[in-house]
């Protein structure tokens, strides 16, 4: 799945330790999701959305879209 | 619930050290009570002494586990089952070739030193995949 959070990440100045600390999860977690190395269970994918104030889809894309 | 991943790290640390410690010292304590009492019934109670830190030292895990995120747990849990897959492979066919030919009888508690050197592997393997 691709995703767009480290340009959401980038234009609200934050860093990764920034954004890991907001959502409760590490940094190496947050370095994982944006690289594409891992896809977020369904619950953390909401506290990212919530976060942003998108909705999921406007942040996680499936691969080939 | 959101927690505080440098704080849950850091809470393992003292907890596993702590309860290793006690772990040391109950087994060293265990071992010197029961040299020093060969014959005294009551030495099976007292080399069971180490169960108890041992217990806590589970504890610990389970609660350090429950405190890690999503990919910290799935990386922990790949690990050990990649772990325990090996270990069972490679403690079966030692059994099996120790009756086929002359090879040394080896204490079953090395189980448990292949499995904790085999999941410092896969745990080094998996996070070069996942992180």
């Amino acid at each position: 799945m691709k995703n767009t959070l480290r340009e959401l990440r980038a234009e609200r100045g934050w860093t990764q330790a920034d954004l890991s600390e907001q959502l409760g999860v590490s940094r190496q977690t947050v370095n994982a999701i944006e690289t594409g190395k891992y896809d977020p269970s369904l619950p953390l994918a909401f506290r990212i959305a919530a976060l942003f104030g998108r909705p999921i889809e406007a942040i996680f894309h499936p691969d080939g879209s | 619930m959101l927690i505080d991943q440098h704080a849950a790290r850091r809470r393992w640390y003292r907890e596993f050290s702590g309860t290793m410690v006690a772990f040391a010292a109950a087994l060293f304590l265990a071992d010197f009570i029961v040299e020093a009492n060969p014959h005294a019934g009551w030495r099976y109670a007292v080399a069971l002494l180490p169960v108890i830190p041992g217990a806590l030292i589970v504890v610990a895990t389970v609660r350090f586990h429950r405190r890690i995120d999503e990919l910290q747990q799935r990386i922990t849990l790949e690990a050990i089952a990649l772990a325990f897959a090996g270990t069972a492979v490679i403690t079966f066919i030692y059994g099996f070739v120790e009756q086929a030919v002359d090879l040394p009888r080896i204490s079953w508690t090395w189980v448990w030193g292949v499995m904790g050197a085999l999941w410092l592997v896969c745990d080094f393997i998996v996070r070069r995949r996942r992180l």
